[in-house]
């Protein structure tokens, strides 16, 4: 490991949870691979909306929300918000109040929600309704990513059971003066509309850029069509139901203590079993790697780790003890100033072997991130292109040393909360750190020892 | 160490300094409050926020919560933030000096750096930040972005992409102050670039503005670009003389010709806005073909140049034997609202001391003697101001497209709409306002009094005291007391709204919806087009309006607007008839009778201007001596027997007074190097050949008269005029406050109060609405071509004038134009249907006077029966149409053979795609 110029991450003690139950069901992909998962009659032959049930006929929304509360779920989407805090904001400001369900998965390493919204849409379908009733909404919004076509389709299907069988309509489950309505959109192709303010631009109809805040979207002025918003990812919803079913107490007791439950990883780069694995909050990056996904290709060592998909800051793979899970990685000392969090995102982690070339790898995820860009606030639009273009540079061969610099100072100006939203952040997470853990590799690029160089003398500069 | 602030102030601590605001002030809006300049690009006051430049970034620190450590300063963008008690402001703090070093650095890797080339530079302010907070070094390596140069936007805005820094201030101007969501930007991030949708041309009125909301020189005027050098300018504060709006402009002039024309802030007037007319169309000031010596008609029936004191002479002589001859009644005096204040006075004076003639009047076409018929009323003829709008409750617009007719005062009123005032448009055809109105009454052509009567009688079944919102909502005033209406249910003599809606065409569902509306409403505010006030019925029209103003509990909210730059200013100028003298329209009517023997026009173009072009050529025709004061050798001026040449108002210094009687200041911009005299100088000489001396020789001279001796101006006398002018009015009406002490004034029905020619038609053909006056005041108005339905033939003719015609004021500005719209008959589709007309081809519209070809336009604007032509646009004019003597316009359209068309002529091309240029 070189030693770089920057903040070397201190070597941490891991809060372990508690680890697997034993023996460990999954919970919200358990349906995955099973036939006809996706039809109604065979959600609710597995208790599928039983949930929903319990929560119309014995709860109050006041009830269902501390339930949610008391199970400490955090949001999934990569900022872990206590979900049952958002809910509880938004049900005390005016109606109409929408809920609009967040599956824009759209980032490089991250498709938990594709597989279970593929295997199981009804979950997703009754962890809204079990939201709407709880924070009295009568509008439910999925907006899903543009390419996945296929989940719109599944999901439309779903919602035309649901609405045959009287689950979503003017009454729900013949409950009166409850009625829920959920509309899918699509969206265009376009990552910014992972981010919520933006999605909820497009989903108006305007051109996707980020909106300021305050007010936030649970706020009057700062939801959909300007009403206070409840925005859920995919799986903090698929998670609603068994809390309701199961209690907060059981929910709480999955996993890391500080935001538990069960957790949709999806791993893939170097390993040998790149896929979707549904484990407890706070899973060890090591047994991932070794235990679920099979081991590293060709045996390799692990050179580094994006935990959360490739916002996040890259890890050595020096330490594979780490728990992956939100509370650890955006807490010191996973909290690396000037860029903050490490980050964990939707839990999309992507394992870069030996093999790899990391200067190659941040050119690539820099070129992802500058083509995503909005272009609504300054120092993304510009910031992320000129770092795509030393990148570049450096990558074939033609940087010089004086560039590194620059790069580390552009995106420090870029990072640290001066851009709009947090793709500014994002953008450079991946490169500021990557710096920082692989300064050598990158200084060799930039001097005469580069394998660039000698392939393509002409382009030394 | 919060110092105790009154309720709903802040105090907060900018740069070690206490500042006190008000709550929800924007922290960047606090600092300058404290004399602290954060510099901003996307952040303007008057547009929504985007904080998407992020180089206001401060470092701001909170209070923490009682009994929590104190977190650390954050940076935040300071024109997002709002102010809070406590709350610790660094401006200079080193991380946002490093932020903001870092947004230049950004900003400027991809711009062109073309400073030198660019029409910005020296204005910039991406250029003064640059200076002031970028880095020293340029620190980039990379290839610069490529992107459209020199790309039209319209035949008026050129962008430059390369120098775009994305802020967002024209697409947000554009959707959010007119409204008109042109612009946007495509494609994404790195590749953004503003584009129009559909790439076809802007068609905004108002889109010069973004051209000074540009932080850059990324958007650039067609007709300044690459002329001059901020350096090189000469400024002249002034005002426009488009229209009576009145906007405060600034006319930059580099070598004594005008360059352009930006706006001057007057919040009271026009904020910070202007319109394209008045920005782009000044090239007349300078053009070639202004009129540069006196003319004078020669023997062989030419105009030939002449002397002064040739000229003055020969018009003296002339004048002076025509009264002699034929008594002073004979002369007909015509003009004043296109010129200053100190040009009307000094002609008033001059036809009233020199001619003695009781026949003068500014208002082309007019049919009636009173210039403002709320006089009668004890009211001004506005009684509002333009600013009042803001707090009303309820807009009524009454026979006006003011997006044509007033177009600033129109963002005006749609910003007082956005903040939730309802709108009511009351129109015989579809205009822009349309789109906002909670309520539209399409009424028949010429029946306004009919609506007016219906809102009344619906206001007298139902008092505006049933319709107040219970007072504890809102929790702001008192419920309005009930009024007694009685009086007015006697003015109405039984009128019923079922009447009035029969009368007019418009349910009567929607006249008591309109006035539970009204009724509801705080504040109500009433604007009639300026063409009600010279139709035959427009006393009637008059009480009709101030009893609904009283209805709603203030007369005052009756508002007339005006036409010309000055015509209010004329007005109290006194340029209107006397005692038994005749209005503009009679006075022409007369001179073709040839009962008028001397016609004095002072920039009245009469022919393209009085309703009736045949009966005004046989005036200028008729007419022993017609006498005229002009910029131009305009087709009225061919007939004329001495033309005087006169200086534009660009030219001049002096005084003009708008629509609500803003009595502003403007100072000459250019000089007028050739023999062109001020107006009220030629009137000035011509009194003193004719042994009657105003003895005016300076300007000022007249200013200092005209407030001394007008009554509307008496408070101003001696003072100096502030920059942002001073409301003149005539009447200091104060109203009561014992509601029953509402005068109501008598509605009787029958022949206009003028009592010459009761049931004509007003077609004037400059701005205004609704001038085919369907009888409108008799009890029961003849219902010409719409009731005889299809079949019948004719359609009834509605014309106004568009805010940019091809008019000799706009002529010289070819990329201004270029938005003229092609010369069209405007049909509803049935209409069109029958007639067998298509969109797009060609039709003959005549009357027994004459016939123009036109393109057609088919939509929904004009409803069955009605078509529309445009009264600025297109040779002949739609005047050739008209006829002074008959009623409502009733017109046959036929198609034209496609040669005919080709033959009309387009002078417009508005619509054009706007090409890819580099």
């Amino acid at each position: 490991m070189a030693q770089t110029p920057g903040q070397p991450i201190q070597p941490a003690q891991p809060q372990r949870g508690p680890g697997l139950p034993v023996p460990w069901e999954p919970v919200l992909s358990a349906a995955v691979g099973r036939p006809n998962s996706r039809d109604i009659d065979d959600y609710i032959s597995r208790g599928g909306y039983d949930a929903l049930k319990k929560a119309l006929e014995t709860m109050t929304p006041q009830d269902v929300t501390k339930v949610v509360a008391d199970s400490k779920l955090v949001g999934r989407g990569g900022a872990g918000f206590p979900t049952g805090v958002k809910w509880g904001g938004t049900a005390r400001n005016p109606a109409p109040r929408y809920l609009v369900v967040n599956a824009d998965e759209s980032e490089p390493g991250t498709f938990g929600n594709r597989y279970a919204i593929d295997a199981d849409p009804h979950m997703l379908l009754d962890g809204m309704i079990i939201c709407c009733y709880a924070v009295d909404i009568q509008q439910g919004h999925i907006y899903i990513r543009g390419e996945n076509l296929h989940g719109f389709e599944v999901l439309e299907a779903a919602i035309t059971q649901a609405y045959q069988k009287g689950i979503l309509g003017p009454s729900v489950m013949g409950k009166e003066g409850f009625g829920v309505d959920i509309y899918v959109t699509r969206g265009a192709g376009a990552y910014i509309c992972g981010e919520e303010t933006a999605l909820m631009e497009s989903l108006e109809g305007r051109r996707a850029q980020p909106r300021i805040r305050p007010p936030f979207p649970i706020e009057v002025g700062g939801g959909l069509f300007g009403r206070p918003t409840v925005v859920n990812n995919v799986e903090t919803l698929m998670n609603v139901p068994h809390i309701v079913e199961r209690g907060a107490e059981w929910f709480a007791g999955i996993g890391n203590p500080a935001c538990p439950g069960p957790k949709l990883y999806t791993i893939s780069g170097s390993v040998n079993k790149p896929g979707m694995y549904e484990l407890p909050m706070g899973v060890s990056l090591r047994d991932l790697i070794y235990k679920y996904a099979g081991g590293m290709q060709r045996d390799q060592k692990v050179k580094a780790v994006s935990p959360g998909a490739l916002a996040c800051q890259i890890l050595p793979g020096d330490n594979l003890d780490i728990p992956m899970d939100t509370a650890t990685l955006t807490r010191p000392p996973y909290f690396i100033p000037p860029f903050g969090p490490v980050g964990f995102g939707a839990g999309g982690i992507v394992v870069y072997g030996e093999e790899v070339d990391m200067v190659q790898i941040i050119t690539n995820i820099a070129g992802f991130f500058a083509r995503e860009s909005c272009g609504k606030c300054v120092p993304c639009r510009e910031g992320t292109h000129w770092m795509l273009d030393m990148l570049r540079r450096i990558a074939s061969g033609a940087g010089r040393p004086k560039d590194l610099e620059v790069l580390r100072d552009v995106a420090t100006n870029i990072a640290g909360r001066k851009t709009l939203c947090a793709l500014g952040d994002f953008a450079v997470n991946p490169v500021g750190s990557g710096l920082r853990l692989f300064w050598d590799e990158f200084e060799a690029h930039v001097t005469k020892s580069s394998p660039a160089r000698l392939l393509e003398p002409a382009a030394a500069g | 160490m919060i110092a105790t602030a009154p309720p709903n102030m802040v105090t907060l601590t900018i740069d070690g300094a206490e500042v006190t605001v008000p709550a929800g002030t924007l922290v960047v809006e606090a600092a300058r409050e404290a004399g602290i300049d954060v510099p901003v690009f996307c952040y303007h006051p008057k547009l929504s926020l985007a904080g998407a430049c992020r180089m206001c970034v401060c470092e701001i620190g909170m209070p923490p919560p009682p009994g929590q450590p104190a977190r650390p300063p954050a940076l935040l963008t300071s024109c997002t933030t709002r102010v809070t008690p406590g709350m610790v402001v660094n401006t200079m703090a080193s991380g946002a000096l490093k932020a903001r070093e870092s947004v230049i650095e950004f900003l400027l890797i991809n711009h062109p750096l073309d400073c030198p080339v660019c029409d910005a530079g020296g204005e910039c302010p991406l250029q003064d930040n640059s200076h002031a907070w970028g880095p020293k070094e340029s620190r980039f390596a990379e290839e610069k972005r490529l992107a459209r140069k020199g790309a039209p936007l319209s035949p008026l805005v050129v962008l430059d992409q390369e120098r775009c820094i994305v802020c967002y201030r024209c697409t947000r101007f554009m959707a959010e102050i007119p409204g008109e969501a042109e612009l946007d930007f495509f494609n994404r991030g790195y590749s953004s670039e503003l584009r129009t949708i559909n790439d076809e041309a802007m068609q905004s009125r108002f889109q010069g503005n973004i051209i000074d909301l540009c932080p850059c020189g990324a958007l650039t005027s067609e007709t300044y670009r690459f002329r001059a050098r901020p350096h090189d300018l000469d400024h002249a504060d002034s005002v426009c003389a488009q229209c009576p709006v009145g906007c405060n402009i600034v006319l930059d002039s580099r070598a004594n010709i005008m360059a352009r024309v930006r706006p001057r802030q007057n919040e009271s007037v026009n904020e910070i806005w202007l319109c394209d007319k008045g920005r782009f169309a000044h090239h007349y000031v300078s053009s070639p073909e202004r009129l540069t010596q006196p003319l004078v008609m020669g023997d062989d029936g030419e105009l030939r140049a002449a002397s002064w004191p040739e000229a003055l002479g020969t018009a003296a002589v002339r004048l002076q034997q025509i009264k002699e001859q034929y008594g002073p009644r004979a002369i007909g005096v015509i003009g004043g609202r296109n010129l200053a204040n100190e040009d009307c006075y000094a002609l008033a004076r001059f036809a009233r001391e020199a001619l003695e003639t009781p026949n003068i009047d500014h208002r082309a076409g007019a049919r009636t003697a009173a210039a403002n018929p709320l006089a009668a009323h004890g009211l001004d003829a506005f009684n509002s101001t333009y600013g009042a709008v803001e707090s009303a409750g309820a807009v009524v617009l009454l026979g006006t497209d003011v997006y044509e007719e007033m177009p600033v005062f129109w963002l005006r009123i749609r910003k007082a709409v956005m903040f939730g005032a309802k709108l009511i448009v009351a129109n015989p055809r579809a205009t822009e306002a349309d789109r906002l109105a909670l309520h539209r009454l399409r009424y028949r052509p010429g029946a306004e009094l009919s609506v007016l009567r219906g809102l009344l009688a619906a206001l007298v079944e139902s008092p505006p005291h049933e319709h107040a919102p219970p007072p504890a909502e809102g929790g702001e005033g008192a419920p309005p007391p009930p009024r007694d209406l009685s009086g007015l249910r006697q003015a109405l003599g039984g009128v019923t709204v079922e009447d009035a809606a029969r009368e007019s065409g418009v349910m009567a569902e929607t006249l008591r919806a309109v006035a539970a509306t009204l009724a509801g409403a705080k504040n109500p505010l009433i604007y009639a087009g300026a063409r009600l006030v010279i139709r035959a019925d427009a006393a009637g029209l008059a009480a009709a309006l101030v009893n609904l103003g009283g209805a709603l509990g203030d007369r005052r909210a009756v508002n007339f607007f005006t036409e010309g730059a000055n015509g209010r200013g004329a007005e109290l100028a006194g340029l209107v008839p006397d005692e038994g003298g005749l209005s503009a329209g009679e006075i022409i009517a007369q001179a073709a009778e040839g009962k008028i023997k001397a016609l004095y026009l002072a920039g009245e173009n009469v022919l393209a201007t009085h309703p009736d072009a045949e009966q005004a050529r046989r005036a200028l025709e008729n007419a022993e001596l017609v006498v005229m004061q002009e910029l131009f050798v305009t087709e009225t001026a061919r007939h004329a027997d001495i033309v005087f040449s006169a200086t534009s108002l660009p030219e001049k210094e002096g005084t003009l007074t708008n629509a609500e009687g803003r009595v502003q200041r403007m100072h000459s911009g250019v000089r007028n190097e050739a023999e062109g005299r001020p107006d009220w100088s030629i009137v000035s000489e011509l009194s003193a050949e004719m042994g009657v001396p105003l003895g005016y020789a300076a300007a000022v001279e007249v200013t200092r008269d005209l407030l001394a001796d007008l009554p509307a101006y008496a408070p101003l006398a001696g003072c100096t005029i502030p920059s942002e002018g001073v409301i003149a009015r005539e009447h200091a009406a104060e109203e009561s406050a014992e509601p029953s002490a509402v005068q109501w004034a008598p509605l009787t029905p029958g022949p206009s109060p003028t009592g010459a020619r009761p049931l004509t038609p007003s077609p004037s053909p400059t701005r205004g609405e609704g001038n085919e006056g369907a009888a409108p005041s008799a009890p029961t108005p003849p219902l010409p071509a719409w009731e005889r339905g299809p079949g019948g033939g004719g359609l009834i003719l509605v014309t106004y004038s568009e805010l940019l015609g091809d008019e000799t004021m706009v002529r010289p500005t070819t990329e201004l134009l270029m938005m003229v719209p092609e010369p069209y008959v405007e049909l509803n589709r049935s209409d069109a249907a029958r007639l067998g007309l298509k969109d797009g081809q060609f039709a003959e519209v005549s009357t027994h006077k004459g016939g123009v070809v036109h393109r057609v336009r088919v939509n929904g604007r004009c409803p069955e029966g009605v078509c529309f032509v445009p009264d600025n646009v297109g040779e002949p004019r739609v005047n050739v149409l008209l006829d002074w003597e008959s009623p409502a316009t009733v017109v046959q359209v036929r198609p034209a053979p496609e040669s005919v068309g080709v033959a009309a002529g387009v002078p417009g091309t508005a619509g054009a795609v706007a090409a890819e240029g580099r």
